[in-house]
C-alpha cells in the first residue's frame, strides 16, 4: 500500500537518488570525519618539526611531504580542516542569521526600514568579493574571529536580499492572507508560515555561501591575512608555497589546493542538487 | 531612455557616498591609535602629532568624514606615507596594468566559454557537452590561488614555454590572463549553454529553419544573438569577481597593479594608499554596474520602461 510522501521525503527521494548530491556528499563527510578524527588519523603528533625534512617530497616516511618548517603536510591538512571548516560554519551561520533576520523584517513590515535596509545592502555590496573582507582582516588585525567577522560582514547581504525578495512575494499569498485574517499575530505569521517559506532558497543559498566562504578563507591565508592560530589552514599552507621556489616543492601548491578544490566542487554540486531538489517545478 | 540614465545616475548618489564614508571610516578601525600602529612605540612625540595632523585625525571624526568627502571630490586621496607620492599619482601609475589584466582575462573568458556554450547546448547530451559542462562545473571551484602556481609549474618550469612572472612581453599576459579568467569562462559557458538550450526551442527558430537558413546561421544569427541578451548582466556581474581577482593574481604574478599595491599598503601600513585602492575598486565595480544596466536597457526597452 502506498503512503503520500510529505515535501520533505520527497525531496529526500531525489536527492538519494542523485550521484551529484551523493559525491558531494561523500567529500563533505570524508572531510569533517578527517577534521574530527585528526587525533587518530594524523602520523605525527602537531607542531613535530624536523628541519633536515624540510620541503621533502611525499614518500613513505611523509605522506604528502613537508612543509617549510619540516612539520608533516598530512597532519597539518588533518588539523587544518577543523579551522576551515570551523571559519567556514561560523562565518555561515553569521551571516545567514544576520541576513535571515533583517531580510525577514525588511521583507515582511516594508516601510522607511526596507528602503533603508536595501541601500545599506548596496553599498556593502559595492564592495565585491574578497576586497572587504581583506581590508579589515588587515586594518583589525588577522586573528580567526576577525577573519569570520570581515567575512561575515560582506557575506549577509546576498542573504537579506534574497530573504527579503522572497518574503515579499509569500507574505502576499493566500495562505498568509487566511491566516492574517483569522487573527494570527505578526510573529506567528513570520515564524508559522513566512519564515518555513522562505528555507528551501535559504538552504541552497547556504551550501554555495559555504563553498565561497571556504575559498575567501583560503584567499585570505594565502595572502597572509587569514585565520592565525596554532594550526595553519589549507590555504595557509598554499601560501607557504609562495613563499618558496615552486620547483622546489611542487607538492606544497598542489595539495592543499586540491583539497579546496575538491571541497569547494562537492559543496557546489551539493548546492546543484539540492536547488533542483527543492524546485517545485522539476 | 535620458529619464532611465538620470534615474540611474541619481541611485548611485547615496551609495557612492556611503562607499565613501566606510572607505574614510577605516582607519578608526585600527585597534588603538593609527599613529602609533603607522610609527610604532618609538617614534618621538613630534613625529606623532605631525602623521596624525597630515591624516586629518587630530580633527573631530564628522570633520575628518566631511574634509575626506571634499578631498575626493577634488581628486586628492591624500599622499603615501611610503612611497611619499600622491596617492592619486600612485593609483594611476598602476592602473593600465590592471585594467589591460582585466580586459585581457575577459577576452579569454569569452573565447573559451561562447564557443563551448554554444557547441554544448547545440550538441546537448553529447560527449563534448559531458566535457564542457565537467569544465564549467570545476572551472567555477578552481581558486585562483591555486590555478595560478599550478599554470607557473606546467608551463613554466617544466615546458618553459611562458615567462613566470613580470609584466613585459605579450607572452607574460597568458599565465595571468588565463588564471583569472578561467572561474568566468566556468560561469559564462554554463550560462550561455542555458540560455541557447532555451533560446533553440523557441518558434522564430523553428520558422528560421523552415524557411531554408543554413543549420550555422540558424545558431549563429539568430539563436546566440537573442541568446547573449542575459550574458551582459553576467560580465557585468563578474568583472567585480576579476577585479578582485586581480588582487590575488598580481600577488602571484609579481604583476605591478593596484591589486599589489594594495597588498604593499597593507603590509607596509600605509593606510591613504589603501583607502585609495578600496576607493578605485569599488568606484569601478558600480560604474561597471551602471554600464551593463545601460547597455542592457538600450538592447532590452522592457528594463527601462518598467516603473
Amino acid at each position: 500500500m502506498s503512503t503520500a510522501l510529505n515535501p520533505q521525503q520527497r525531496v529526500w527521494q531525489k536527492l538519494r537518488i542523485n550521484p551529484r548530491f551523493l559525491l558531494g556528499l561523500t567529500v563533505l563527510g570524508l572531510t569533517l570525519f578527517c577534521a574530527l578524527g585528526a587525533p587518530w588519523l594524523a602520523r605525527f603528533p602537531l607542531g613535530e618539526a624536523e628541519l633536515v625534512d624540510r620541503l621533502c617530497a611525499p614518500g613513505s616516511q611523509h605522506w604528502l611531504g613537508c612543509d617549510t618548517e619540516g612539520q608533516d603536510i598530512m597532519t597539518i591538512m588533518l588539523y587544518g580542516a577543523r579551522i576551515s571548516l570551523y571559519v567556514a560554519l561560523l562565518t555561515v551561520t553569521l551571516s545567514l542569521s544576520l541576513g535571515t533576520f533583517l531580510g525577514l523584517i525588511s521583507g515582511y513590515w516594508r516601510g522607511w526600514f526596507d528602503v533603508l535596509l536595501m541601500r545599506i545592502v548596496d553599498i556593502f555590496m559595492a564592495f565585491p568579493g574578497i576586497l572587504l573582507a581583506l581590508t579589515l582582516t588587515a586594518i583589525i588585525g588577522p586573528s580567526l574571529y576577525t577573519v569570520v567577522f570581515a567575512i561575515a560582514a560582506s557575506g549577509w547581504t546576498s542573504t537579506a536580499r534574497l530573504v527579503r525578495g522572497q518574503v515579499l512575494s509569500v507574505r502576499e499569498r493566500e495562505f498568509v492572507q487566511a491566516s492574517r485574517a483569522l487573527g494570527a499575530s505578526n510573529r506567528r505569521l513570520i515564524f508559522k508560515h513566512v519564515l518555513p517559506a522562505v528555507l528551501s532558497p535559504l538552504v541552497v543559498h547556504a551550501t554555495f555561501s559555504l563553498s565561497s566562504v571556504i575559498i575567501v578563507e583560503a584567499g585570505l591565508s594565502f595572502l597572509g591575512f587569514g585565520a592565525r592560530d596554532a594550526i595553519l589552514t589549507w590555504g595557509g599552507l598554499l601560501g607557504q608555497a609562495s613563499q618558496v621556489e615552486l620547483d622546489q616543492a611542487p607538492h606544497l601548491a598542489v595539495i592543499p589546493g586540491l583539497a579546496i578544490f575538491t571541497l569547494v566542487m562537492s559543496l557546489n554540486l551539493m548546492g546543484d542538487a539540492l536547488r533542483d531538489a527543492l524546485d517545485p517545478r522539476s | 531612455m535620458v529619464v532611465y540614465i538620470a534615474k540611474r545616475l541619481a541611485s548611485l548618489i547615496p551609495v557612492g557616498l556611503g562607499v565613501l564614508l566606510i572607505v574614510a571610516f577605516m582607519i578608526h578601525l585600527v585597534p588603538g591609535d593609527p599613529v602609533d600602529a603607522i610609527l610604532g612605540d618609538y617614534a618621538s612625540q613630534d613625529d606623532k602629532n605631525s602623521l596624525r595632523h597630515a591624516l586629518g585625525l587630530d580633527l573631530p571624526v564628522p570633520q575628518q568624514l566631511a574634509a575626506y568627502v571634499q578631498d575626493v571630490a577634488r581628486g586628492d586621496l591624500g599622499s603615501s606615507l611610503i612611497f611619499h607620492k600622491p596617492v592619486t599619482q600612485l593609483l594611476l601609475e598602476r592602473m593600465p596594468a590592471t585594467v589591460e589584466l582585466a580586459i585581457c582575462s575577459l577576452l579569454v573568458a569569452l573565447a573559451i566559454s561562447i564557443p563551448l556554450g554554444v557547441i554544448s547546448a547545440v550538441k546537448a547530451g553529447s560527449s563534448i557537452d559531458i566535457v564542457a559542462m565537467t569544465f564549467a562545473v570545476s572551472g567555477v571551484a578552481i581558486p585562483t590561488f591555486w590555478l595560478g602556481p599550478l599554470l607557473i609549474l606546467l608551463f613554466s618550469i617544466e615546458l618553459g614555454w611562458l615567462p613566470v612572472s613580470e609584466r613585459g612581453s605579450w607572452q607574460s599576459y597568458i599565465l595571468p590572463s588565463l588564471s583569472m579568467g578561467t572561474a568566468l569562462a566556468a560561469a559564462l559557458s554554463r550560462m550561455t549553454r542555458n540560455s541557447m538550450l532555451e533560446t533553440l526551442k523557441e518558434d522564430f527558430i523553428r520558422t528560421a529553419r523552415a524557411k531554408g537558413c543554413s543549420e550555422f546561421r540558424v545558431i549563429m544569427q539568430h539563436a546566440f544573438r537573442n541568446a547573449s541578451l542575459p550574458l551582459v548582466t553576467v560580465i557585468g556581474l563578474q568583472f567585480g569577481v576579476l577585479l578582485t581577482g586581480a588582487i590575488i593574481t598580481e600577488r602571484i604574478f609579481d604583476w605591478p597593479g593596484l591589486g599589489s599595491l594594495l597588498i604593499e599598503g597593507i603590509g607596509t601600513r600605509d593606510y591613504p594608499v589603501v583607502q585609495g585602492c578600496v576607493l578605485v575598486f569599488s568606484s569601478s565595480y558600480l560604474l561597471v554596474n551602471l554600464l551593463t544596466d545601460l547597455t542592457y536597457s538600450l538592447v532590452d526597452p522592457r528594463i527601462r520602461l518598467s516603473p
